[in-house]
Parts: structure tokens; C-alpha cells; sequence
């Protein structure tokens, strides 16, 4: 078994966004843990005050990944990711876990935003 | 405090005591002009795992020569001092025996493993297909930098479509096909997951070849849209 590190796949949220959990699924093809997450929106949204909230979650382990959520403020300079925090007691995953993309609010018409996270990956065929 | 360790992600029966990293680290030589050559040394780091007195020297040696088995390479791990969180290093660990001591104490036992950097290395490609699929050869390409070996495939769509049939994908090098069973995304599909894709016997492909995903085919009403397929590979040098 190797350790590799790597960029995974973006989880997607396409087109204008709503609250909805299961955006985007990402089928582990190893075990490993998380290390960061980071982000990105097209459209940010209006309404003040208000963000575009995000949140990784292990479907197959019933768990969230992160333990503050990231959000894409509607105020954002830079329509990056922020805020977000990995958990440390849920950050590991099994091989062939389902991990989703969770949009728990969102300001008013918020559109197509990326998601992605530095993984560890235990590669156990080689 | 003892250390939490593991070989190849299962934790070892017989922990060490300590855990010390040696690693060489980059040095900066200012120049003029507040310019500064940074070094970067490649000489592999060493791995210390001790053990104390506290368990057994045959039982430590025992369970090492059974997880290290014929296998040098391996994956060490290692909490960090606040107990949460994980160290990795990929490690080469030598062959151990035991032998009869010359005393009756229990003397501690060092283990020196050193790090290597684990080659071919591992990468990822993602094909995007935005908006709505249709059939084609080459929705998505990759003109691949090096050589390399496919190890997984997967993938999601974003609207399954509906009507007969699903959005089945093929990966190709434009003339071979990688995948001995195509890929699904079945409008039935709980979970919007690729299904079913297998790889041949040896997928591998070489520098400069140009991979690309075929749709070969579409649901009834045309309706599918926003796939996204990925590849795990390991790169080769050349």
C-alpha cells in the first residue's frame, strides 16, 4: 500500500443552485481521508448579508465532512470558498464510499459552483 | 503519551513508544538583490518507530515480519502528539529477524525505515461533458503528458435523462477501447453513479496519445446532461 495525494474530481452544482443535499456524488476508488476543500462560484447571488452554503457529507457513513460549513458570501471578491473547516474525526473514508455535495442555504439565484478537496489516497493494487 | 501507529491503514497491536522523523529539510542562501536560492535536498528521510520495554521484543518482531510479509513498500502512519490527525509516510521496511540477545534484559528496538517517494505517481483526469449528451466519438479529450496505466474509472451525470435506454460511455485512445464492459448511467439510477464499467486486462497508453470519451448512447428523450467521467492513472516517465 502507497499513500498518494491528489486533487479529486469537482462536485457540481450546475445551472442556478437550490438547498438540496446530493448535488454532485463522488465515488471513492480508494480509502483515504480529506485534507482541504476549496471552492468556487460563477454567480454569487444577491441579498444582503446572505451566502451559498456548502457541505461535503460521507453518504455511505452517515457523516459530515466538514465541521463549518464553506460558503460563497453574496458580498465575495473573489467568489471563492470560504470558512470551510475539515473535521478531523470525519475526514477519513472508506474505498467506494459515496461522498455528496450538500447545499444547506442560499442567497437569492446563486449559479454554478465548484467544489474540490485535497484527498490522501491509500492505493492498495500496486 | 504512546503514539497511535499503523502499517498499510490497520493499526499495529504492539505500539512503538516514540515515533522520530528525520527528515532533510530545504535550506535558503540569500543573494543579492533580496533574491535567495532555495535547496531542496533529495536524500530520503528515515523513520524511527522505538519500542520500549513495555512489550514484548518477539511479539514487535512478529507482528512487523507478518504485516510486512514479502512486500518492502509500505504505507506508515502515525498520530499526532494531541492524539487526532494523521501522519503518512510511504516507507521502505526491511526484513527483521530476532535473535537470541545477549542478556536477559529487554533491551528497546529501533526500527529504522526510510521514506522513498512512491513513482509512478498518481493523477487524475476528469472528462466534462456540459449541458445536454449527445452520441459521439470524442465529447471530451485529453492529450495525456506521459505514459501511463488507468487504475479506476468513475463517474456522475446530472440529469439522467429519461425514456429508454441510459447514457452509456466508452474511454478510447481513438483507436482502442479501455473499458471491457461500457459505462452507465441507468435513468433508473438511485445515485446518478457511474454502473458497470470494467477495464480491459492492461490499460495503458503512452505519451501524447489523445484519450477521449465516446457516448455511444443517449435515453430515449435526448434529455441527459452534465456527465462527468474520471480516471485514476499512474504515470509513467516517458
Amino acid at each position: 500500500m502507497i499513500i498518494q495525494q491528489m486533487t479529486t474530481p469537482p462536485w457540481r452544482a450546475p445551472g442556478t443552485i437550490t438547498v438540496a443535499d446530493g448535488k454532485w456524488s463522488w465515488k471513492a476508488p480508494y480509502a483515504g481521508e480529506i485534507v482541504s476543500v476549496g471552492g468556487y462560484i460563477t454567480t454569487l447571488g444577491s441579498g444582503a448579508g446572505t451566502s451559498t452554503d456548502i457541505q461535503l457529507r460521507n453518504e455511505t457513513q452517515t457523516k459530515d465532512i466538514l465541521s463549518t460549513v464553506g460558503a460563497f458570501e453574496v458580498n465575495s471578491a473573489t467568489n471563492l470558498l470560504e470558512g470551510q473547516v475539515v473535521s478531523v474525526a470525519n475526514a477519513t473514508f472508506a474505498k467506494n464510499d459515496v461522498i455528496d455535495l450538500d447545499v444547506d442555504a442560499v442567497s437569492t439565484n446563486p449559479a454554478d459552483a465548484e467544489v474540490w478537496a485535497v484527498v490522501n489516497l491509500f492505493m492498495d493494487d500496486v | 503519551m504512546s503514539f497511535s501507529v499503523k502499517l498499510d491503514n490497520v493499526a499495529l497491536t504492539n505500539n512503538p513508544s516514540h515515533v522520530l522523523v528525520a527528515e532533510p529539510q530545504p535550506t535558503a542562501t540569500p543573494t543579492a538583490g533580496y533574491g535567495k536560492i532555495v535547496y531542496v535536498p533529495r536524500i530520503p528521510g528515515q523513520v524511527q518507530l522505538q519500542w520500549g520495554g513495555e512489550v514484548a521484543v518477539p511479539a514487535v518482531v512478529a507482528e512487523l515480519r507478518a504485516k510486512r510479509g514479502s512486500v518492502p513498500q509500505h504505507m506508515l502512519s502515525w498520530t499526532k502528539e494531541t492524539g487526532v490527525g494523521l501522519y503518512h509516510r510511504n516507507v521502505v521496511m526491511p526484513i527483521i529477524a530476532y535473535g537470541q540477545g545477549p542478556g536477559a534484559a529487554i533491551d528497546t528496538f529501533t526500527l529504522t525505515l526510510e521514506e522513498y517517494r512512491s513513482f509512478p505517481e498518481l493523477t487524475l483526469w476528469e472528462f466534462w461533458v456540459p449541458n445536454t449528451i449527445v452520441v459521439g466519438d470524442g465529447q471530451a479529450k485529453i492529450k495525456m503528458p506521459a505514459g501511463g496505466r488507468i487504475m479506476k474509472v468513475g463517474g456522475y451525470i446530472g440529469t439522467l435523462g429519461t425514456g429508454a435506454g441510459q447514457t452509456r460511455v466508452q474511454v478510447s485512445n481513438g483507436a482502442t477501447d479501455y473499458l471491457s464492459t461500457p459505462g452507465d448511467f441507468v435513468v433508473a439510477s438511485a445515485t446518478g453513479l457511474m454502473e458497470n464499467a470494467a477495464l480491459v486486462a492492461s490499460p495503458t497508453f503512452n505519451r501524447g496519445d489523445t484519450l477521449e470519451l465516446d457516448v455511444d448512447t443517449i435515453p430515449a428523450n435526448s434529455n441527459s446532461a452534465n456527465l462527468s467521467v474520471w480516471l485514476c492513472a499512474i504515470m509513467f516517465a516517458v
